[in-house]
């Protein structure tokens, strides 16, 4: 399904835009995103096996800036899906999927211990 | 309260209440780490899920061979979970090839590669493209792996190319028994013909080879025409683009026509591509305008009919996909070409004059012909008509209104999309369905690769 319906949605029912628009993503200067996608496009879990984990499932979509999810360390990001769903619930997300995201990350073979340390390294703590 | 649209699109996916990980009956206990819960896979939709006894990622032939050997049956390959059907739930062993990816071979002499059929589409551009090769055509999603992609026959669009399994030119598999097998248009010639479209049911597919052409760049053009406007236009629009699809968008008289054409012109920066604020609200005007289909009409129509086309330029790869944020479950068939525009009008006065409730455009592409025993574009040029359904909804009450008619024109049902055709009804559609079924009978007798799902396919059930 790739609708472009964005135009719709750019032209359409501009009220209800109104509540639809109010985003909460805080401003980033250009350098400060700038040097979030570098720090995102070399970063790499210190376990050599979580590493080939993050490598091949995370960090397609976690390190491109053009892809909705967070960048891995972008921790400004991460709390604002920590806050809204919590700890637990972001270790639910990757379970079922998200969004664009499928279930388990893509990693079919990630347990959830795993997917629980993955997180933990992306959001930059 | 001020509700952002990440807001909603959060409190729209949210999350559903995980299943107990209580055991099922009859299998060993999963191996998996101590401190470790046993969690479930589900497909992207979250429609098809299971709780198998072993989730695998081996990282060589070798591996591969011993979990063939010793895992529970039954083994399903998955590939990124994009296949709306119950192809891949077991109660056995979940295979996952993404750690038998990348590129194996190159012949920069006929433009072919053979890669791992873990490789997933969206990586396959950069490292074909550093090759100097670039993939013929592609869908509008590159999260799949080209081993399931190519099993369950996924396309683009253009009357000119086939689905993605047109484009092998040979494959290797790894039988039941631990037999690896290579096959192309001359070697085990039936077994290329079977397996190039075959739903995972014939063995794991490891290593594929790939046609493929010069990197190109793509212009990319979207515009809006009234539907009688793209009834009367839509054959002559697919004639004259390389790739032509339109969208209907359900109760609005409008459509969306997207055309892609190869050009030199510089690569424009690409404006946000974020559909899934567009299908959000859509949604949002259903919910609150459903009772009234003739002002839900006007307002969306009245808006988009003097919007100026949206135009740009990009490498092939990266300007076919778009994300998929919002998730639903689909419905596809694959028509005869000549019946297609038919079916999707019958389908809208019937979709609308009973005011079914829906919201999701309606997406209408060309696929050429093949010869591939079991792709349903098999001997005869077919247009695509899929249906959505956001996945918080029942799906089925839509999808048996609309099934029949795209039944009585001729239809076959996509192989990942969801479809109640059992197999006496795909032995009527597909003139090579009982060779398919010998070939499958003699690589995996025991029906290693069997779940449910497919039995009930293949008359085994």
């Amino acid at each position: 399904m790739r609708p472009t319906t964005r135009l719709l949605h750019t032209t359409l029912g501009l009220s209800l835009c109104v509540l639809l628009t109010a985003c909460g993503e805080p401003a980033q200067t250009p350098e400060e995103r700038a040097a979030l996608i570098a720090a995102a496009e070399t970063a790499a879990p210190t376990d050599p096996t979580l590493a080939e984990k993050y490598e091949r499932a995370c960090k397609a979509c976690h390190a491109d800036p053009e892809n909705a999810a967070p960048l891995t360390g972008d921790v400004r990001a991460w709390e604002q899906r920590l806050n809204t769903r919590g700890r637990a619930g972001l270790l639910e997300s990757s379970i079922n999927g998200f969004g664009g995201m499928p279930p388990l990350g893509a990693c079919v073979d990630c347990s959830a211990d795993d997917l629980d340390q993955l997180i933990t390294f992306m959001m930059g703590k | 309260m001020t509700l952002s649209r990440r807001d909603l699109l959060i409190r729209a996916s949210a999350v559903t209440a995980l299943a107990a990980g209580r055991p099922l009956p009859g299998f060993a206990a999963p191996e998996l780490p101590p401190g470790n819960r046993r969690i479930k896979w589900q497909n992207w939709s979250g429609g098809q899920s299971c709780l198998p006894a072993a989730r695998l990622a081996p990282a060589s032939a070798d591996e591969l061979a011993g979990i063939l050997a010793s895992s529970p049956k039954p083994i399903r390959a998955v590939g990124t979970g994009h296949s709306f059907t119950a192809l891949v739930p077991t109660d056995g062993t979940i295979l996952s090839l993404d750690r038998l990816n990348g590129l194996i071979e190159v012949n920069h002499d006929t433009l072919e590669a053979t890669v791992g059929a873990g490789s997933k589409l969206g990586d396959l551009g950069p490292l074909l493209e550093a090759e100097g090769q670039a993939l013929i055509n592609m869908p509008d999603i590159n999260r799949q792996t080209l081993g399931g992609s190519i099993a369950t026959s996924t396309h683009g669009t253009g009357e000119t190319f086939g689905s993605l399994s047109t484009f092998v030119t040979g494959l290797e598999l790894v039988t039941a028994s631990g037999d690896t097998i290579w096959c192309d248009a001359t070697q085990n010639a039936d077994i290329f013909n079977a397996a190039r479209v075959s739903l995972g049911s014939l063995g794991i597919i490891t290593k594929i080879r790939l046609k493929n052409r010069e990197p190109h760049r793509i212009n990319k053009r979207t515009w809006v025409m009234p539907f009688e406007d793209m009834m009367e236009e839509a054959e002559s629009f697919a004639k004259t683009n390389r790739n032509f699809e339109f969208y209907y968008i359900p109760f609005s008289g409008m459509c969306l026509g997207i055309s892609h054409n190869e050009t030199d012109e510089p690569i424009t920066p690409r404006t946000s591509d974020d559909d899934d604020d567009g299908v959000m609200t859509l949604k949002a005007l259903a919910d609150y305008l459903g009772w009234s289909p003739s002002l839900r009409e006007y307002l969306i129509k009245s808006q988009l009919e003097d919007l100026p086309d949206d135009v740009f330029v990009d490498t092939s790869w990266k300007i076919y996909p778009s994300e998929r944020g919002v998730r639903f479950n689909e419905m596809e068939y694959h028509l005869p070409r000549e019946n297609a525009l038919a079916a999707l009008r019958e389908i809208r006065e019937h979709v609308e004059g009973n005011n079914l409730d829906l919201f999701f455009p309606w997406e209408f592409r060309y696929v050429k012909s093949d010869n591939i025993w079991l792709s349903p574009f098999q001997g005869r040029e077919s247009c695509s008509i899929a249906i959505h359904r956001f996945y918080e909804e029942d799906y089925r009450p839509l999808f048996a209104a609309v099934e029949p008619i795209l039944q009585k024109h001729g239809g076959r049902p996509h192989w990942g999309k969801l479809h109640t055709l059992k197999a006496d009804g795909f032995s009527n559609l597909y003139p090579h369905w009982n060779e398919f079924l010998d070939v499958r009978q003699s690589l995996d007798p025991t029906g290693t690769f069997l779940n449910d799902h497919l039995k009930e396919v293949f008359g085994l059930a």
